[in-house]
């Protein structure tokens, strides 16, 4: 009993990261919801030119990854989680771009 | 799914040694949500692949359809998803510094942001289906409503779980050390915002 209560000592996170992740995803929201307005921004376009599409894509990878890196925390995991993670919204505006 | 967000403190010694992986180099939450996350994300990538082919098979048809939509209704709920999934983010840090009343609020917003999210999606859908547009309309309309109606399900059960996840935070059932039923549902609640951050633009934005 008394090992296990060193390690729970062990592993309390210290106040001042957590603050400073509590600053860091205001940050990341807000630059989430400035993004998602210039994104839907390109909507009222008139026409679809491969300029527009190409930074609406932009966009979108941009958004996934602060809310996959920053939202869900997976930042600091293996490289593998993270890659198939960004993989998806990567691979997902890469088959519109090809298609489109 | 439900029993691994109400994480008893009595699972100490095992979330203990859960969370010091977690301050190594593995997933938040339980692996068994992150392979429940890949199957989701699996099936919405297949339907937005799909809705890619047949825009292209169907350019008119898609772009009456575009024109009938409701973009500021899409970007409310974007931005609405975004909040509720940042409260989430700032319930988890106020449990970190054992804070459990912030991190109940916390959570409460995010379920407030969420219910927005779901009576502008209403909206939406009262206003298409009064319009006359339903289903079976037209290819457009069909993978519209399947698209979003799958994502409306996914936040509807996503507000279930922040509802329990509300519920343990007040208990005080979470502690600084015993996260992982919390990082569970907070991961799963993040899937839903990362789905709609991709269907937004696709269906809402190109044309």
């Amino acid at each position: 009993m008394k090992d296990i209560s060193v390690r729970h000592d062990s592993v309390q996170p210290r106040p001042e990261p957590a603050h400073t992740a509590i600053r860091k995803a205001t940050g990341i929201w807000l630059a989430l919801i400035i993004l998602s307005v210039a994104g839907a921004c390109f909507g009222e376009v008139k026409a679809l030119t491969e300029e527009i599409l190409l930074a609406t894509l932009i966009i979108l990878v941009v958004k996934a990854q602060l809310i996959v890196d920053y939202f869900m925390g997976i930042k600091q995991v293996r490289p593998l989680w993270r890659l198939t993670m960004s993989g998806f919204a990567i691979s997902i505006s890469f088959i519109v771009w090809l298609v489109y | 799914m439900l029993q691994q967000l109400a994480s008893e403190p009595n699972d100490d010694i095992n979330d203990t040694c859960q969370n010091s992986k977690n301050t190594g180099r593995s997933l938040p939450g339980d692996l068994a949500i992150w392979f429940f996350i890949y199957a989701e994300l699996a099936v919405f990538g297949i339907l937005f692949i799909a809705y890619a082919i047949s825009r292209v098979n169907h350019p008119d048809i898609f772009a009456d359809g575009y024109q009938h939509l409701n973009r500021t209704a899409g970007l409310v709920n974007t931005i609405a998803l975004i909040t509720a999934s940042y409260f989430v983010v700032l319930a988890g840090h106020f449990i970190k510094l054992q804070q459990s009343k912030p991190a109940a609020y916390s959570l409460l917003a995010a379920i407030v942001a969420s219910l927005l999210y779901v009576g502008v999606k209403l909206f939406e859908y009262e206003t298409a289906f009064s319009a006359g547009y339903d289903l079976d309309t037209n290819v457009f309309y069909t993978f519209y409503f399947l698209l979003t109606m799958f994502h409306f399900a996914h936040v509807l059960l996503g507000m279930a779980i922040l509802s329990v996840m509300l519920f343990n935070t007040c208990k005080g059932y979470y502690r600084s050390n015993s996260l992982s039923g919390f990082e569970s549902g907070a991961s799963y609640w993040h899937m839903v915002d990362l789905v709609w951050v991709i269907l937004f633009p696709i269906v809402y934005v190109i044309h």
